[in-house]
């Protein structure tokens, strides 16, 4: 594909990107997948392109597979932490709807969810929104998704991320 | 650090040049690390599907089917009519549909829920974990097995969805059901002897790095009390001096109670 990239403009200027979260083994940073468009001049088309950063995140403010704000920082930090997060825009599994601002469970609002089970008898041991815990309750117990996964080499590897 | 790990990794070369030269599996014997090729997993099983069981308290004399609601069965006195609707009497699908209805008892919302996420998933796990004895039992049983592999799959798919949705509600069932969910992995490497071997001592070597850094540093730790409690002494002396020769004194009254204090801290 013979592709050229857009150089002039505000492109070069452009220092703040919003990227997808991935799993990583790095403990000070998360990789982020930035997605962008490039444009073909002999098609006069766009495609899409993907490149992964490492991100530097001390606090561990974002979770796998959120969207989140990531900054270009002046100087390298390390041989592969380019950027800096900023902020979680979209948390993962925890949808707000942009229009009235009320919490959605896929496509239903969850007030609507709470009148209907309320109507029909609420059970004791079905689930509750006010008083389930936060995201990472399971965590590296049942759900392995904060690390990424690979295939097993070894018949003594002990690793649960190891399929 | 740096040097530790050159040296180490030379020697780490000098292994896999061992293996180069010779070829034979008799001089992998002598390496510290011993490869054994995994056992290859079925698809079907408990430890690749990632159900732990879960124990929904069937009795064997519990009543099957609507006869869980008769009351003319409770005021029964004869035993052997009983029986006859008891799970230990009838077929083996009714305990599984008895399971079922325990299983939406379980995980429904309200009362007559029974098409949410929640009790549909808690269903198919109840038709899992029976489907998996059978299995056991018959492993070339291709029928079930296909069946399985489906209901495995459905399954995994409608958690993957349910995570990008509402994850509190994933995580409440992972819970509830003794479910571990593992996503696919980015990469399916054909698996070899040697580059694994290689990778397994090159672990190996940073592993025996890190412990003889970390025992160098517990010994210098422990030097540490005695060096400040030599710097405290040594400070006032030359204070002393200095202000004996009639000189004014470099070493401040501040700097010995810093050196003091990094001496407490240390015996605490």
């Amino acid at each position: 594909m013979a592709a050229r990239k857009i150089t002039s403009g505000t492109a070069n200027k452009v220092k703040y990107f919003m990227g997808v979260c991935q799993p990583t083994w790095k403990e000070n940073a998360t990789k982020v997948e930035i997605f962008g468009h490039e444009y073909d001049h002999r098609l006069h088309m766009f495609f899409r392109t993907k490149r992964s950063v490492f991100a530097h995140d001390p606090e561990k403010k974002c979770k796998t597979g959120d969207t989140i704000l990531v900054r270009q920082l002046p100087q390298k930090m390390t041989r592969l932490i380019t950027h800096e997060v900023i902020d979680v825009i979209y948390p993962l599994g925890d949808v707000t709807d942009p229009i009235t601002g009320k919490k959605v469970a896929a496509g239903v609002y969850r007030d609507e969810i709470k009148i209907v089970n309320e109507a029909f008898g609420k059970s004791k041991t079905g689930f509750d929104y006010d008083t389930a815990p936060p995201r990472g309750d399971q965590e590296g117990i049942r759900d392995f998704t904060d690390k990424p996964t690979y295939k097993k080499y070894h018949e003594e590897d002990q690793d649960p991320h190891a399929l | 650090m740096n040097v530790f790990r050159s040296k180490l990794k030379n020697s780490a070369n000098l292994v896999g040049s061992i293996i180069q030269g010779t070829r034979g599996y008799s001089t992998a014997k002598k390496l510290p690390i011993e490869w054994i090729r995994p056992v290859k997993i079925p698809c079907i099983d408990p430890r690749k599907s990632g159900d732990g069981g879960v124990d929904f308290n069937v009795k064997p004399t519990d009543f099957v089917g609507k006869y869980v609601y008769s009351q003319e069965l409770k005021q029964e006195t004869d035993e052997n009519v009983k029986k006859i609707f008891t799970v230990e009497f009838n077929r083996r699908k009714e305990m599984i549909t008895l399971e079922k209805q325990k299983a939406t008892q379980l995980l429904q919302r309200h009362l007559y829920d029974t098409n949410s996420m929640e009790t549909k998933i808690g269903r198919i796990t109840v038709h899992i974990l029976r489907l998996q004895e059978i299995q056991n039992i018959n492993p070339n049983d291709k029928r079930t097995k296909s069946i399985l592999k489906e209901m495995i799959e459905k399954r995994k798919k409608w958690l993957r969805k349910l995570r990008m949705h509402d994850y509190p509600r994933f995580e409440y069932i992972l819970k509830n059901l003794n479910l571990t969910y593992k996503p696919f992995s980015q990469f399916n490497p054909y698996i070899n002897r040697k580059p694994y071997t290689t990778h397994m001592l090159e672990n190996y070597c940073d592993n025996m790095i890190q412990q003889k850094l970390e025992e160098y540093k517990n010994e210098l730790d422990e030097q540490k009390g005695e060096f400040f409690k030599d710097k405290v002494e040594k400070l006032q002396f030359i204070r002393n001096e200095e202000i004996a020769c009639g000189k004014e004194p470099t070493i401040t009254e501040e700097m010995i109670e810093e050196a003091q204090k990094q001496a407490a801290s240390i015996k605490k």
